[in-house]
């Protein structure tokens, strides 16, 4: 599902025309992560990476939010479980 | 600038006429960021599209219109003495039946400053209105009403014009939800 890796931003989730690829509905689960990625790397302004996007996508690992975050996991997570 | 050759360029053979089946509008007073025009372009291409996206106020949307097949033109009239030159873009279409959406965007727009988004056959956008001017209402060029016979055609035309010192293409995105 694209939107665990997207996230719609600036405008409620909904139908969008995008030049030469038609009206998409991200009211809708079913928009392929493909056409999400190529939206996102042309510079379309409605979609934002999750961090699971940014790490699965674009293999930026994860940042551990805190010290004290981390050692309650007790150990580094493994990137490249995901 | 440079200049460069300019051949016949028709990807895959196509150069259908007219406009798609629907036009895209908002009130102009509602648009929180115009796409650029060109700024010291490099060549005439990048002369001939503007860049961004049209970002609509917070609480406010973008809308499309229905428009009957084949009524739908995109004019672009070179207006201006010489040394004067400048463009008027005309769009023009019918709308079917009377209902009272319709009459009621007629009874908004006719003295409203508006914008439009306007789609030709290949795909390639238009966009009818910028920081400095909207486009606004100029009639019915094919009238509006009933018809006579019973074999007319019920419905509203609309003639809506943008004056320009260039023309366009624009590469943006047309969000038909509400801004946040």
């Amino acid at each position: 599902m694209w939107q665990n890796y997207f996230k719609i931003i600036g405008i409620v989730p909904g139908r969008v025309v995008v030049p030469g690829k038609g009206t998409i509905d991200f009211s809708k689960e079913n928009v392929p992560v493909e056409l999400c990625k190529q939206l996102f790397d042309s510079g379309f302004p409605y979609l934002e990476l999750t961090d699971l996007g940014k790490e699965v996508l674009y293999n930026q690992p994860k940042i551990s939010k805190s010290k004290s975050d981390r050692k309650s996991k007790g150990s580094a997570e493994s990137h490249d479980a995901l | 600038m440079d200049f460069t050759d300019i051949t016949k360029n028709l990807p895959n053979g196509e150069n259908m006429g007219g406009i798609v089946q629907k036009v895209y509008f908002g009130f102009w007073k509602d648009v929180d960021q115009w796409p650029t025009k060109p700024d010291a372009p490099l060549t005439v291409e990048e002369n001939g599209e503007l860049t961004g996206d049209l970002v609509m106020k917070t609480g406010t949307r973008m809308f499309e219109l229905y428009i009957t097949d084949d009524t739908g033109e995109f004019n672009i009239e070179s207006v201006g003495e010489v040394d004067g030159k400048s463009f008027v873009e005309h769009l023009t279409f019918f709308h079917p039946g009377l209902q009272k959406k319709i009459l009621g965007f007629m009874n908004a727009a006719k003295n409203d400053n508006l914008f439009f988004v306007v789609t030709d056959a290949e795909g390639q956008q238009y966009l009818m209105g910028d920081a400095m001017r909207p486009a606004v209402y100029q009639g019915a060029p094919d009238g509006n009403g009933t018809g006579k016979e019973t074999a007319a055609r019920k419905g509203m035309s609309a003639e809506f014009t943008y004056k320009t010192p260039n023309v366009y293409v624009y590469t943006g995105t047309v969000p038909l939800t509400e801004a946040i």
